[in-house]
């Protein structure tokens, strides 16, 4: 029987077991949207292309199946290259697929013809233009596999309009074959990498985990306690990482780096032995890097070998997944007890908390994250944008289980974590979701509130909103004498009315006393809600340290 | 004296007689930004970076000067992809500055570090990777000579840190050389004359005239040689405003919705004289079956057009407005009496209509409306989809840079970006952005922007509750299933407008659109009209896709 390419793309869709895709038709999505007409699949039209591709991405982190999205081809695609960008960054399976022009149109510069084959390679984990229909499913088989296997990423397929419709035999369903990297070890060599790796760990007195996204990735966070009360090491994590780990367990020191907790900086500089797990020495973790656990051996886990000794040199590394290595390790190490480490690091704790200035008359944007906690017993799926919110929630927001702290950490992008709830809440709509936003990012992807509204989806985002952008005009107060110049948002909207405009509930909060009853109230109804927090303008993240530094030399507020 | 990086940034765009820099700022350049505390250059805020580079482009489009923007790293940068696409495939001068990580950490994943010189590779007509502050005020004259000399297009340089922070003595150069590139700006003479004698001998020629009749400022020479020869014009989209729209020798637009006579004369006429256009295939069709019988004249600044699409018999390469000097000189016409009759009698036959109402708003009432109230004093943006054609039917521009469109890329939430970036380069001039309520919601943030800058745009949405365009296809050739273009949950523009401290107005019935067009342009505020119009209105004439240009369908 013949099959149109339309109908070969959702047939391999539902064989991948996709019932949720994310996106925005167009002229030459035309036959590709006609037949997910009627197929069983959830598609949720987005307000912005954007929005479409960071949806799919907080769905794919909050459940950690594959995100899908779909746009036209053009400024639809291109609209794509953010969220494309932000996913192969955090290393999150999307699979996305843009329209294209016909085959004998491309390179003609037709309308909305865009190479976003070319455009998008630095910021896929691969990608592909189909210009021949018979090679589809083959190519979404592929992709499929590629997006959700060794370091995750995103994928994108360029759809041309003639391959969407075109007919040709039904295809069967292909055996990948793939070239395989690897194996990394030859015979023997792996062991002894592990050996070394035991040894380095037996002979620590002063051991800590300093564990990123990939222990999340690969499930890794059960072995990850195992080992970590086994050994007695204490454990600090990445912004990624965030979850991998109790943070409410005695061994956990928070998040380390430029907004790291004093403690965790302190342990990692002063440690003798740094086992990294699915962490990758990015600067905003490590500060200077020959400054970064300065005298300490150093181990890294990984899947992705391309990251081993690219920052830093390692005296250790295996290449693995995170979960099966750490299980390998509690196996094979015997228990430990690192006391002195332990009672230091108590100490430093008790010295250095985490901590805010309780100002009579206006909120601070702290008190709301930890009033969000308290309120959600810790229990949501927290997702952010980017900035001192994204900070105040990773330092105020206790997570204890994987995948509940949605954020786009590597490349940091301002507009994320409201489509981001929206793919989240889909995807787990037994969870509450909660947006920690500023007033900043929430304007660049506002528009979704219609998409949320529309389609039903109760999440709550709160608005830090502080009327600035507040990381760079932290920065400005900092180290440019307090010249705020274009950090000022004049001319802000009115949150509360704009959510009125589109259905959801507005809340305004400003003041302390009604910060508890405004979350309350929140989570009380059954609708996507919109709380305005007026928060201190003048409020700092801290501790902070200063871009270049090393990561125990810290700014505190000025008392 | 040695100054830093971010000052030599300032004061090269100072240089550049810079007005306006559209951006949102980041750390890596937050040197700059310090640096705007202490120069005149204006600075405007946006709330997304898309708006910054659709504004800088609706800045050049509507001032003719280069539009400049500002974003930061990462993010900041991914996010202006779309609007160098637009751009890039408009042919307008942008230059567009983002921020980079330190070129130490460049290729380390460091936060908010992006390959944005890599991506842009194909969406920009060059790019630059500054790596040392040596080579900055080079760079920064060598971008903006390339963004607006021959073929217009975006440049984009890329600025890590820690050139920003370094410091050298400042030198601007007056003048570039870059090898490689030297426009062609004089038409071969030779040429020339074979073009005079084509036009001579033509019976039924045609002039169809694209964006760079714009870019190249040729539209008085275009018009002296329409008057002078007599020859009728058809225009692309993006040519729309080179020769009056009430202009009896013009045509209107060609193409997939352009009239039905303008298509029928390209298809009969025995001579096409392009200029400054593309043989895009949204003006041709099914190529084989566009002007078949025709000798096509291409006269475009940029050689790689000529012949990519379709064969010419004779190209012209140079700068539109100085070729067509050479040929108003000389040219002398043949007699086209005949074929200008039989042209008026297909524009009486299938007139551009629609069914009026009483009940209901069509779209194209409101469009003449605003036609009839705002006419030569306004610049008029539009998004993209069914608004867009309908403002190019039923809008007559008159004059050049009055329109504001994305034709190529056809990016949705342009229009609105664009007209802030045309207000403010035309402070004195009635902008107006006419959009769907799908295109409008894509950049909707901006208002806080025109808010705060007092740019008083007005924003007529045309309203119908629909993915238009995509609707209309469904419609036609999908049997009305209607898959994923349903607006039904919009937020209410009215409220929204006033949640930004704009004005929101709304118009249900065909007898309010007048008052409310004339309500909106008494203000001197940003305001957002929500005009409430018939949902499945369809535009016609239209081709299908793949068809000839002449097998229309007209209602």
């Amino acid at each position: 029987m013949k099959k149109t390419g339309a109908k070969i793309f959702v047939e391999t869709l539902l064989e991948h077991k996709v019932d949720t895709m994310f996106g925005y038709p167009g002229g030459v999505l035309l036959p590709t949207y006609d037949e997910l007409f009627a197929a069983p699949i959830r598609h949720i039209l987005s307000r912005h292309e954007q929005g479409a591709i960071h949806a799919a991405d907080g769905y794919a982190r909050a459940t950690g199946k594959p995100g899908v999205c779909m746009a036209t081809s053009g400024p639809g695609a291109t609209n794509l290259i953010t969220g494309l960008a932000t996913a192969f960054m955090d290393s999150v399976p999307l699979v996305a697929f843009t329209g294209q022009v016909a085959t004998s149109l491309l390179g003609n510069d037709s309308f909305q013809e865009a190479d976003i084959y070319g455009i998008s390679i630095p910021v896929t984990k691969y990608n592909y233009l189909v210009k021949e229909t018979s090679r589809l499913k083959e190519v979404m088989y592929e992709a499929f596999h590629l997006a959700t296997s060794g370091r995750p990423g995103p994928v994108l397929i360029d759809l041309p309009k003639d391959v969407q419709t075109r007919q040709i035999d039904a295809p069967a369903i292909p055996t990948l074959t793939l070239p395989q990297r690897g194996p990394y070890y030859r015979d023997g060599e792996r062991e002894k990498q592990v050996e070394r790796i035991l040894a380095l760990i037996e002979q620590a007195e002063r051991p800590v985990l300093y564990v990123g996204g990939g222990a999340i990735i690969s499930g890794a966070h059960e072995a990850l306690l195992k080992l970590a009360e086994k050994a007695s090491i204490p454990v600090t994590t990445t912004l990624m990482g965030k979850g991998s780990f109790p943070e409410t367990h005695d061994l956990a020191l928070g998040m380390l780096g430029m907004h790291g907790t004093r403690y965790a900086n302190y342990a990692v500089s002063k440690c003798d032995l740094l086992i990294a797990v699915g962490a990758r020495f990015d600067d905003r973790v490590t500060g200077e890097p020959s400054t970064f656990a300065k005298g300490a051996k150093i181990i890294h886990l990984d899947i992705d070998p391309a990251e081993v000794g690219k920052i830093i040199q390692v005296d250790a590394s295996l290449i693995d997944q995170a979960r099966d290595i750490l299980l390998e390790l509690t196996d094979r190490i015997g228990p430990k007890s690192h006391t002195a480490w332990l009672r230091q690091i108590a100490q430093w704790k008790k010295d250095h908390p985490l901590s805010y200035p309780k100002k009579d008359g206006v909120i601070s944007p702290q008190y709301v994250v930890e009033q969000i906690y308290e309120k959600t017993k810790g229990d949501a799926i927290i997702t952010t944008e980017v900035g001192q919110n994204q900070m105040w929630a990773a330092q105020y927001y206790k997570c204890t289980k994987p995948r509940t702290f949605i954020t786009s950490g590597g490349l940091g992008t301002m507009g994320y974590g409201f489509p981001a709830a929206i793919g989240a809440k889909i995807g787990c709509p037994d969870r509450i979701v909660f947006d920690i936003a500023g007033d900043g990012s929430f304007q660049m992807n506002i528009q979704e509130l219609a998409t949320a509204v529309y389609n039903k989806v109760n999440v709550k985002i709160a608005i830090l909103n502080n009327g600035v952008l507040g990381m760079v005009r932290q920065w400005q107060e900092l180290f440019y004498g307090g010249r705020y110049s274009q950090t000022i948002l004049h001319g802000n909207p009115d949150f509360v009315k704009i959510a009125e405009g589109y259905g959801a509930l507005g809340i305004r909060v400003e003041k302390t006393e009604d910060v508890p009853s405004a979350v309350e109230r929140a989570l009380s109804v059954d609708q996507p809600v919109v709380i305005d927090f007026r928060v201190d303008t003048g409020e700092n993240v801290y501790p902070m340290v200063p871009p270049g530094g090393a990561i125990h030399d810290m700014l505190d507020r000025k008392e | 004296m040695k100054i830093s990086g971010s000052e030599i940034f300032i004061r090269s765009l100072e240089e550049e007689k810079v007005n306006h820099v559209f951006g949102f700022p980041g750390a890596v350049l937050i040197g700059i930004y310090d640096q705007f505390l202490s120069s005149g250059i204006q600075h405007i805020l946006v709330r997304h970076e898309q708006g910054a580079i659709h504004a800088a482009d609706g800045y050049a489009r509507a001032s003719g000067k280069a539009g400049v923007c500002l974003v930061t790293s990462g993010p900041g940068a991914t996010n202006i992809v779309t609007g160098l696409a637009t751009a890039f495939l408009d042919s307008i001068p942008v230059v567009a500055f983002t921020g980079q990580v330190p070129t130490t950490m460049i290729g380390n994943d460091a936060f908010q570090e992006v390959d944005i010189v890599g991506i842009t590779r194909s969406i920009t007509k060059h790019n630059y990777l500054v790596s040392h502050v040596k080579d900055l005020a080079k760079t920064i004259k060598e971008a903006f000579h390339i963004a607006t000399t021959g073929r217009p297009g975006p440049v984009l340089i890329d600025l890590p840190r820690d050139v920003l922070m370094g410091e050298t003595e400042f030198h601007y150069p007056a003048e570039v050389s870059i090898r490689g590139y030297k426009p062609n700006y004089i038409g071969h003479p030779k040429q020339i004359e074979s073009a005079l004698k084509l036009i001579t001998k033509a019976k039924r020629p045609i002039i169809y005239s694209g964006g760079g009749i714009i870019r190249s400022g040729a539209s008085g020479e275009l018009l002296e040689l329409v008057d002078k020869a007599k020859i009728p014009v058809t225009s692309t989209l993006l040519g729309l405003g080179g020769i009056p729209g009430d202009h009896p020798m013009f045509l209107g637009m060609l193409g997939m919705h352009g009239t039905k006579y303008a298509n029928l004369a390209v298809t009969d006429c025995d001579l096409l004289i392009a200029i400054g256009a593309r043989f895009d295939d949204r003006a041709t069709g099914r190529l084989d079956k566009f002007a078949p019988k025709a000798k096509y004249i291409h006269i475009d600044i940029d050689p790689a057009t000529i012949s990519k699409n379709v064969r010419v018999h004779l190209p012209i390469v140079g700068d539109a407005k100085l070729i067509l000097q050479k040929i108003n000189e000389a040219v002398v016409p043949g007699d086209y009496t005949a074929w200008i009759q039989r042209i008026e009698e297909w524009r009486k036959d299938f007139p551009l209509f629609y069914q009026k109402s009483d009940d209901i708003i069509k779209p194209q009432y409101v469009i003449e409306q605003i036609y009839d109230l705002a006419k030569d004093k306004a610049i008029i943006a539009t998004d993209v989809g069914q608004h867009q054609m309908w403002v190019a039917h039923y809008y007559k521009f008159n004059d050049r840079r009055t329109l504001l469109t994305s034709g190529g890329l056809g990016t949705m939430g342009y229009g609105f970006p664009a007209a802030i970036g045309a207000q403010a380069a035309c402070p004195d001039k009635l902008v107006f952005d006419i959009s769907g309520d799908g295109s409008f919601q894509m950049v909707l943030q901006e208002l806080a922007t025109a808010v705060q800058h007092n740019l008083p745009v007005k924003v007529a949405i045309i309203n119908n509750q629909c993915l238009g365009m995509v609707r209309q296809w469904q419609e036609l050739f999908m049997n009305k299933r209607y898959s994923g273009t349903c607006l039904k949950c919009a937020p209410d523009f009215v409220k929204l407008a006033e949640s930004y401290g704009a004005v929101g107005l709304r118009a249900e019935r065909p007898d309010e659109v007048r008052t409310v067009i004339a309500e909106a342009m008494a203000v001197d505020k940003p305001v957002v009209i929500d005009f409430r119009v018939a949902c499945e209105e369809n535009v016609f004439p239209m081709v299908p896709a793949g068809a000839g240009i002449e097998e229309m369908i007209l209602s």
